[in-house]
């Protein structure tokens, strides 16, 4: 695994430096750490230590090292290349690799002149003085150890007057204690009134604004006033927009402690930044609605792979401003799509590894306009399973909707500002219509994958057009698998033992299909566009729809085990010995990998087609292969004879001077290089 | 199951270290410490910083443990960053609560090397002028920021509870997670 990623990393790095160059910290990785990490790795901000100096980071290198390769930091969740956000934190693959080469190669510092500056970080306030500082009045005690503790607090403002918000900066007298705070409103007491009941300041809970009397309902529909967590820049809300705070309001705090190990005393200081009132409103829509309450949330004890989906149409042209996902320890994986009315499927959220702990809000870039008929689905996964360490409950217990950190909420959150205040009327009243219950639908096939998953690499992402996917469910196909057929034309049938995969409304040709998992090949109609909806159908049920973004190339190399990763799928130059450690290739022998994602052919892909006689379709995109990070000699690309349209055939030569072993071996297709990870072995 | 026994057994004979039993380091009131032979008992080293943050939500389970097994084991703060200052860790024993064991700056790494630690936090539990049991106190953490919500292997308190009783740690060995201890060479360029 180790010799798998340093020759990746080794690949990556050949491209950004000369391979005599030497990594040292004042060239490449001071830049890395000032941008990166020193914003919270500083005096008085959130972070344990300062990453500063040079001695501060050669310090901690090899925890550093680890962290970032585990992308556990910097702190960034989103999975990289589907929306753009403000203030991104995530590291390059580069930079990754430079951090892992510097700590290999024993940390040189290079020459301290060459060092760039520190940025200037400014002190106290990061937006200027606030319009209104508002301070705890009593401090909140934080034991040492325990459990996290969810605790409300709720701060008068005294405001005569409505006012509007744009940026609320929140400064903790405890910081090793605060790990988050959300920001709502409230206006009808309730809040305040629970206020110290316990005898501490504050009440406990991690209720809703919806459901747990925090904030009240105006506030709740706009989404609250923001958050802060660890790593966020203070902003303002883009394009002049502001949050509501009507006259009267209490400031509430949600805030997430942490025991440290030292007992703590936290007495938080609040500055609100006011705006004019804003020519547009904000509003959220969350799918599921209302954090999931009426998506019948019910997870097995057990159940590693627990899905809860739901969709919102919008009823008016918005601007979508900001993202977040809300749900408790359990779930994993959170996406939010966007289906345009022209059939785009944009991804606007897409988190993988969800950590309850890093609740982030997160501002695209640019707004994204979403026309009127748009619809969002949101999807979370759970994992109710004893593997899952933040399950609150060993052995796992069956979970349902509420408001607990032991129970579960799931939705998406959206916040959009639409162009008119008739507009902004009618989303409202489309947000609380929502909450009308909708039909029960239980026997239909259910979709357990996001989407679908690449049968060559076995990640999840875009689809191409001939992509060879696996889609993991229940009732997708009989109880026992059946292989593909072949229809009265010859070609690998769209329907098998009662199972159709549709994307949009083609029928995939299908490999195999069974209860829980089958494999069918993308129709080539989805060339072209840029989003798909895909269906399963068995014996005449239908599964929800799945909006799945469409890329022209996303190539994929299979491997011998189906994991996406070590040795390829890879016949040696006999045609019949496959490619292993026992059986390696000779350095100049030409040998074949199979693939697939190349995208459209030439002559055009056919649904199912076998590749049979003269003129096998060839990727209509140049293709390149790389073994052991050399440009390899292609002798051939194109389909696998024999095989169904979207299995992808490349015959390449070693090149003759390669290292003996495991090499890596990739394929480009166009610009697109297929996953990393993949081994040839080389006498 | 049974492959994990063999495993484990195969580990206890190949992986303890022997220790020097004479190695003597100040503790930071100046008292001279023999941390390796502690007069026919075990002893439990626990390697820390001050600026770990799992090293430091540790701090309650080492002085419980300290104070559970004070009849079986003789406990060792050690203190691994060589540029602390004396001010520095007495400020973090006392923030911390650490109070009943002698602790240690382990400026030169001698106990860091010898009890073979990586990282903070981690115990070492000598027994007999052998590295009896080192790893992780228990499996609070998955790994950096993956906190367990219910902890359900003590491994340190297994490991004396075994070794108490003449046994064998089982296993010797844990993976413990946390800030990795730097190396005492460091502005060596090559």
């Amino acid at each position: 695994m180790k010799t798998k990623f340093a020759l990746s990393s080794l690949l990556v790095l050949s491209a950004t430096l000369a391979p005599a160059q030497q990594v040292t910290y004042s060239e490449h990785i001071a830049p890395i750490v000032h941008h990166n990490c020193a914003p919270c790795h500083r005096p008085g901000e959130a972070a344990p230590f300062s990453l500063l100096s040079y001695a501060d980071v050669a310090k901690r290198a090899r925890t550093i090292a680890a962290v970032t390769k585990e992308r556990y930091m910097p702190p960034w969740k989103p999975e990289a290349g589907w929306s753009e956000y403000r203030d991104e934190r995530r590291l390059t693959n580069e930079q990754i690799a430079l951090i892992q080469r510097w700590v290999a190669d024993g940390m040189p510092e290079g020459d301290p002149a060459k060092t760039p500056a520190l940025p200037r970080f400014p002190e106290g306030w990061q937006l200027g003085t606030p319009d209104l500082i508002v301070e705890m009045p009593q401090g909140f005690n934080v034991p040492a150890e325990g459990s996290d503790i969810y605790r409300n607090f709720a701060l008068p403002l005294n405001l005569t007057e409505d006012k509007w918000v744009r940026a609320i900066e929140l400064r903790p007298s405890a910081r090793s204690v605060v790990h988050h705070v959300l920001f709502f409103s409230d206006n009808t007491g309730n809040a305040r009134s629970q206020d110290g009941r316990d005898g501490q300041p504050g009440f406990p809970g991690l209720g809703s604004v919806f459901t747990g009397g925090v904030g009240d309902l105006g506030n709740a529909l706009t989404g609250g006033l923001g958050g802060w967590v660890p790593g966020t820049t203070a902003q303002f809300l883009p394009d002049g927009l502001a949050y509501p705070l009507p006259r009267g309001s209490d400031l509430v705090l949600q805030t997430h402690f942490h025991p440290s190990g030292k007992a703590e005393t936290e007495k938080t200081t609040i500055g609100l930044y006011f705006a004019p009132r804003p020519e547009r409103r904000v509003l959220e829509v969350q799918a599921p609605v209302f954090f999931g309450i009426r998506a019948g949330i019910d997870i097995p004890a057990g159940e590693a792979n627990y899905k809860v989906r739901g969709t919102f149409t919008l009823p008016v042209d918005v601007d979508a401003v900001k993202v977040s996902a809300h749900a408790h320890y359990l779930a994993r994986e959170a996406k939010l799509t966007a289906t345009l009315p022209g059939g785009e499927v944009r991804v606007l959220l897409w988190i993988k590894d969800w950590d309850f702990n890093w609740q982030d809000q997160y501002t695209f870039r640019n707004a994204i306009a979403l026309p009127r008929g748009t619809r969002l689905d949101g999807e979370i996964t759970y994992d109710n399973s004893a593997k899952n360490p933040r399950n609150p409950a060993n052995p796992p217990v069956r979970v349902r909707w509420g408001e607990e950190s032991t129970d579960e909420m799931g939705s998406l959150l959206l916040m959009v500002s639409p162009k008119t205040e008739a507009d902004f009327t009618i989303l409202r009243t489309a947000v609380v219509a929502a909450l009308i219950p909708g039909p029960n639908t239980s026997p239909r096939p259910l979709l357990v994958s996001s989407g679908v998953v690449d049968a060559g690499s076995g990640g999840n992402g875009a689809v191409t057009p001939g992509k060879i996917v696996v889609i993991y469910g229940s009732r997708l196909g009989p109880a026992t698998l059946t292989n593909g057929r072949l229809s009265d034309d010859g070609r690998l049938a769209g329907d098998l033992a009662g199972t159709q995969v549709l994307f949009d409304n083609a029928a995939a040709p299908l490999l195999y299909t069974s209860a829980g998992q089958l494999a069918a090949v993308v129709p080539y109609s989805v060339d072209g566009k840029k989003g798909v909806q895909m269906r399963v159908r068995y014996n005449g049920l239908t599964s929800e729809q799945i909006p799945l973004p469409v890329v022209d190339v996303a190539p994929s190399i299979f491997t011998s085990d189906f994991s996406g990763r070590g040795q390829g799928a890879i016949l040696n130059q006999d045609g019949v010995t496959v490619n292993s450690s026992q059986r390696p290739a000779d350095k100049g022998s030409i040998v074949s990998i199979y693939a697939t994602g190349e995208g459209q052919t030439q002559p055009a892909g056919l649904d199912g087609r076998l590749a049979t006689g003269g003129n096998l379709p060839r990727p209509t995109r140049p293709v390149k292969v790389f073994i052991g990070g050399r440009e390899a000699e292609v002798t051939y690309a194109g389909a696998a004879p024999g095989a169904v349209a979207g299995l992808f055939q490349v015959n390449a030569r070693i090149p003759a001077d390669v290292a003996s072993g495991d090499l890596s071996v990739e394929l480009q297709v166009g610009s697109v290089r297929s996953q990393p990870g993949v081994t040839i072995a080389v006498k | 199951m049974r492959w994990g026994l063999v495993l484990a057994l195969a580990s206890v004979l190949t992986s303890q270290e022997r220790v020097d039993a004479k190695l003597e380091i100040r503790d930071t009131s100046g008292i001279p410490r023999t941390p390796f032979a502690s007069g026919g008992r075990m002893s439990t080293l626990f390697f820390v910083t001050t600026d770990c943050p799992i090293s430091n939500q540790y701090a309650r389970e080492i002085q419980r443990v300290c104070r559970d097994y004070e009849n079986r084991t003789n406990c060792y703060l050690v203190y691994v960053d060589p540029g602390l200052t004396p001010a520095q860790i007495a400020r973090h024993v006392a923030d911390f609560g650490h109070a009943g064991y002698p602790v240690i700056h382990d400026m030169r790494h001698e106990l860091v090397k010898a009890a073979g630690a990586t990282v903070t936090p981690e115990a070492a539990v000598i027994r007999e002028g052998m590295v009896a049991y080192r790893g992780r106190i228990d499996n609070a953490y998955a790994t950096w920021g993956k906190r367990r919500a219910i902890v359900t292997e003590k491994d340190l308190r297994s490991a004396l509870d075994a070794l108490a009783l003449g046994g064998a740690a089982v296993p010797p060995r844990t993976k413990p997670v946390g800030c990795f201890i730097p190396p005492l060479d460091l502005n060596k360029s090559p």
